[in-house]
């Protein structure tokens, strides 16, 4: 069986695969935070199991399929008139707590695309591992100094850099009536520098890296499904979601070349990933720069422009793990 | 999209923020809801004209809008 571990809503990632799923007559369940706060899940230590609505998951799983399950955790809320925020937070760790037992009870189960561990890499440890991989990384260095933030600007290439969060953890928008407010990663030059503070809080800072264009690759267990988002208009964007609408916007299939590839393969096996989302930019001089790998990003935009179908491919797989026989019926799709 | 920043916060905490926080970006929350929400998806027009379904292999969901 296979375990889905997801968001309670509409999840564009995961619906999808889930579609496919159904029509693989698969045998899958999916659990979400949702589902335990509402004692759906019930844990018998004595027997190292844990029943969701009556299935032992120990037994009965195979591979587990983790696709923005925690995120649930924030959502477990409950209207009181007194203490209510510390009683939220009570209830969210009891929560996070049942789910760490139950992460330790399937632990030597197939997971996708990593053990629970590896779903939430520090973005900066992870370019480390890449530099150790022989992929090149943007020079990086986490400051507070107005003064410091310059003088590492015009000792970068093109005397611009860029700043980006350190973490994506609890990122969320901030909203203001009908607005919502976000942070993307921002390039900065030494004018822009020079009009804030003298000092600010920690924040990450990398040389930027002028793009001819970027590639987006979705890894699963050794391949690579890439795309190549190439704007007509080259202006230096400082992040590719600010384009990627644009009409001046293409998204190509794309190979890596053989070393970029190989070198990633030894990333993920190093992070413990067998699946993921993972940015590069090639800069003009032909160079790979990575950025960094997403376990659980998104896949759908760059999937469909490209026709990978990587849902059927991500559903397949996580058949194919399963050890379960496959139901498949026989259909047009399945040829495809 | 248009690389329009606002300041969200107080001049006097900008020494207390990370510098992506002087920087936010701003969108419709409609639009956002737009992007995030398959059930959206058909009553948004932007995402039924035609330059839009052809640059994108989409089939109509309501009919063409000849919007764009």
């Amino acid at each position: 069986m296979i375990l889905l571990l997801g968001s309670s809503g509409f999840e564009q990632g995961t619906d999808p695969v889930i579609d496919w799923l159904l029509q693989y007559q698969a045998d899958f369940v999916k659990l979400t935070v949702a589902d335990i706060a509402k004692g759906h899940l019930q844990v018998d230590l004595q027997n190292r199991e844990a029943y969701f609505k009556g299935i032992p998951l120990v037994a009965k799983t195979n591979t587990i399929w983790y696709r923005h399950f925690l995120n649930g955790l924030s959502r477990i809320k409950v209207e009181v008139k007194r203490f209510r925020q510390q009683l939220n937070k009570d209830l969210q760790a009891e929560v996070k707590g049942t789910i760490e037992v139950l992460a330790y009870l399937l632990k030597d189960k197939t997971w996708v695309p990593g053990p629970i561990t590896s779903i939430h890499p520090n973005k900066l440890e992870v370019l480390l591992k890449a530099q150790t991989a022989d992929l090149q990384i943007p020079s990086s260095i986490i400051s507070s100094s107005r003064e410091e933030a310059i003088e590492f600007c015009k000792a970068s290439p093109y005397q611009t850099i860029t700043t980006k969060q350190i973490s994506d953890e609890g990122r969320n928008y901030y909203q203001d009536g009908d607005y919502a407010y976000y942070t993307l990663t921002k390039k900065l030059t030494i004018q822009e520098l020079e009009a804030c503070s003298s000092n600010f809080f920690p924040s990450l800072l990398q040389t930027y890296v002028y793009p001819d264009y970027e590639v987006r690759s979705f890894y699963l267990d050794g391949q690579f499904y890439s795309t190549a988002i190439v704007n007509n208009k080259q202006t230096a964007y400082s992040d590719r979601k600010l384009i990627n609408d644009e009409d001046s916007t293409h998204f190509l299939p794309y190979q890596l070349p053989n070393a970029i590839q190989m070198a990633t393969r030894k990333l993920m096996e190093e992070l413990d990933l067998r699946a993921g989302c993972l940015d590069f930019i090639r800069d003009r001089s032909g160079a790979y720069y990575f950025l960094e790998v997403n376990p659980i990003g998104q896949y759908l935009l760059e999937s469909r422009n490209c026709n990978y179908y990587l849902e059927k491919k991500i559903a397949e797989y996580l058949i194919s793990t399963d050890n379960a026989p496959s139901k498949k019926t026989t259909n047009v799709l399945s040829s495809s | 999209m248009k690389e329009e920043y606002h300041d969200i916060f107080e001049p006097e905490n900008q020494s207390d923020l990370p510098l992506t926080h002087n920087f936010m970006l701003r969108r419709l929350k409609i639009k956002l809801a737009e992007m995030r929400l398959k059930d959206r998806f058909s009553e948004s027009k932007d995402h039924q004209t035609e330059s839009y379904l052809q640059k994108n292999n989409h089939k109509p969901i309501n009919g063409i809008n000849k919007g764009e």
